[in-house]
């Protein structure tokens, strides 16, 4: 079973929630962290890395002496990545999306693929649960294949995926095969205009959804207005409490930190796995 | 002109808030709202838009199903699994959220079956609001935040400037580090990151800082809500001090933005707690900036 | 020898671009006859990598020198590659911009 937690906009306590619910859930579950730019889920989740493996990307070589200077591959590559001032072409690794194109159209078999390392999938164990963490290296531009990797490096039966912020590519790579997506929100203007947003990305994915609305304030109905206008069932309020930000200022769980907050977060837990099987 | 860059490595860390609050006191600035991801500083400086076009960006694959004979080469070639024959009719269909829009599909299709035209992405405008002139943008969702967007944002914001005469454009910048934050980056007067004091802050604020170096733009770095960790605050304050990067100051945890937020004003508008604390950055920048402000 | 310069809008009002890959217009001078001519940069649409197209464009125009603001890292690489000089300006017209050319008052950038 394979649970996202996402938002749209960062910084709404999403890894925290991630966390916590991997936490709670035990042993056996894995959390992957897909906010490959800025993984931070092992901040929380402290343990000796078990194993490192490095993500790369077929990229073309260029053999010059076979090269003939005819510009396909340069005229091929809708990315920039190639350029030609007459002779063998230069080539740019940064603007490279790896599609292989250059390759198939080269016609005098001129171009040859190399990996091109793009980042890191380390596994950690974390003692209360497994960590798959995906992070990409400074300068690489599209974070999609480190994300499918730590996704394909997580074999346990219960898998939590802690999304990129944003809609966009990186979003859509992560909840991809998901069985159920935890959408965490913040009851304020910002946090309300970027869940509508990802509620379009999810609807457009035929995804199962549900909401979370973290620092919730009893009087606000912001966010509770609009999820009942749509039918989107929230699953759990986290109040505004200066305790928590605290804590996760300390890089501590919540579940630990203040443990009167277990219940709440096994019960989010559990309403999402009988969303899953229902 | 100047261009000001507000960054922040991950979002939620108040950037977008206090943008806005700079707009308010910078006055006459230009804004340029280029995290398109999560494009908010509308909502706090409510812009009237006079000029709407729509963006396109890259392209992606269409499969003509009449032409298509299922061969299903396609599929094999792409690198992005954007390509599948388990639809229910007999002819190939594009994902177009994982479509790259690289053209390999075109390219090996025997059929010739494959269209490939440009990529409607959402809209791109400009706009009057209370603060001064700005440029922004909205994206389809699933469309991606791109180089080639903020730099448009920022050309349209950098036309107003000089249409306007105005001396600053101030940005509110992507979160992240991947290419829209460096197209917001390159060519910048100044960056101003704004951190929080957490464990995952002081983690980002290396990464972002290493960007900021490659691209040789002036850095100034401030904490918000400082006072949800005071230690962590100084920490990174002597961090920055002592690599002779600029700290411009605190600002202190205030519901009072939120609150500020919900009425679509800024925090300094509303005067609220922390609006002190903002004023007192903005002016650090600003001597930074060597511009003149009106409150400042 | 023909130097390019990049533009604001059409060029015809003299005004630098600061940006290379992303400047509207191209103006391509002649140091030995003087003469001036505007060409629309191409890459300008470019979702990324515009610099690079751009840099092929200035070498297909037989230009040996680049006056320009700011370009980038991978633009820069490639035109040094290309044997193109680029000379970093200051300057908001052409004008001002060719006079810091001929006094030497330009600093040529190199490639780190």
């Amino acid at each position: 079973m394979r649970i996202a937690v996402a938002s749209g906009k960062g910084g709404t306590g999403k890894t925290s929630v991630a966390v916590n619910l991997a936490v709670i859930a035990g042993r056996t579950a894995t959390l992957v962290d897909c906010d490959v730019e800025e993984p931070n889920a092992h901040i929380f989740l402290k343990g000796d890395v078990s194993s490192t493996d490095t993500v790369s990307m077929s990229v073309p070589a260029i053999e010059e002496n076979r090269c003939t200077g005819c510009r396909a591959c340069v005229e091929f590559c809708g990315f920039n990545a190639l350029i030609s001032f007459g002779g063998p072409p230069l080539f740019f690794p940064d603007l490279c999306h790896g599609c292989g194109g250059c390759r198939l159209v080269c016609p005098a078999g001129a171009i040859v693929e190399v990996a091109r390392p793009l980042g890191e999938v380390r596994r950690i164990d974390a003692g209360r649960c497994t960590l798959v963490e995906g992070c990409l290296e400074v300068g690489v531009s599209s974070p999609v294949p480190v994300i499918k990797a730590a996704k394909a490096a997580a074999d346990g039966d219960f898998v939590i995926y802690d999304a990129p912020p944003g809609t966009s590519c990186p979003l859509v790579a992560t909840l991809r095969g998901a069985d159920y997506v935890l959408l965490v929100t913040e009851p304020t203007p910002f946090g309300l205009s970027d869940l509508r947003l990802t509620v379009e990305v999810l609807r457009q994915m035929n995804m199962e959804f549900g909401v979370v609305i973290n620092r919730s304030m009893r009087s606000e109905s912001l966010i509770h207005d609009y999820c009942h206008h749509e039918a989107i069932e929230v699953l759990g309020e986290i109040p505004e409490d200066r305790r928590i930000a605290e804590a996760y200022a300390a890089g501590r769980l919540i579940v630990e930190a203040l443990p009167g907050y277990r219940p709440l977060f096994r019960s989010i837990l559990e309403a999402c796995l009988e969303r899953v099987t229902a | 002109m100047k261009e000001l860059v507000v960054l922040s490595g991950k979002g939620g860390t108040g950037k977008t808030s206090l943008t806005a609050c700079f707009a308010s006191l910078a006055q006459p600035a230009v804004l340029a709202d280029c995290d398109v991801d999560a494009a908010n500083l509308h909502l706090v400086l409510v812009p009237e838009a006079e000029r709407r076009e729509t963006f396109h960006a890259g392209r992606e694959a269409h499969v003509r199903s009449e032409a298509c004979r299922g061969c299903g080469r396609c599929a094999a070639a792409c690198r992005f699994d954007a390509m599948s024959l388990d639809g229910p009719s007999d002819s190939a269909m594009v994902d177009p959220l994982a479509c790259e829009g690289c053209g390999v599909c075109v390219f090996v299709c025997p059929a010739d079956a494959i269209d490939f035209s440009e990529r409607m992405a959402g809209s791109v405008m400009t706009s009057r609001t209370r603060c001064g002139a700005m440029a922004h943008a909205r994206l389809n969702p699933g469309a991606d935040n791109s180089g080639k967007l903020v730099s448009w944002v920022r050309q349209q914001a950098r036309r107003l400037s000089e249409e306007l005469g105005c001396p600053l454009v101030l940005i509110d910048g992507p979160p992240g580090l991947a290419c829209p934050t460096m197209a917001a980056l390159t060519g910048c007067s100044h960056a101003l990151v704004v951190i929080e004091p957490t464990m995952s802050g002081l983690h980002d604020l290396d990464r972002i800082l290493a960007l900021t170096r490659h691209f040789e733009v002036p850095t100034s770095v401030c904490v918000n809500k400082w006072d949800i960790d005071a230690e962590k605050s100084a920490i990174i304050e002597r961090r920055i001090r002592a690599t002779g990067g600029h700290f411009a100051g605190r600002v202190r945890y205030d519901r009072g933005v939120t609150q500020a937020q919900m009425r679509a004003r800024t925090a300094v508008e509303e005067g609220a707690a922390s609006a002190g604390d903002i004023r007192s950055v903005w002016g650090a920048v600003a001597e930074r900036l060597a511009i003149d402000t009106v409150d400042g | 020898m023909k130097i390019v310069f990049t533009m604001q809008g059409d060029g015809r009002d003299g005004l630098m671009d600061r940006r290379f890959g992303r400047a509207e217009t191209f103006l391509v001078y002649n140091s030995e006859t003087d003469e001036r001519g505007l060409v629309a940069n191409s890459a300008v649409d470019a979702a990324m990598g515009a610099g690079l197209k751009a840099a092929e464009s200035i070498v297909a125009l037989g230009a040996v020198a680049l006056v320009t603001g700011e370009c980038g890292v991978k633009a820069l690489h490639a035109l040094h590659r290309a044997g193109v000089k680029v000379y970093s300006t200051d300057s908001t017209t052409f004008a001002d911009a060719l006079e810091d050319l001929r006094q030497g008052n330009l600093r040529e950038a190199r490639p780190a």
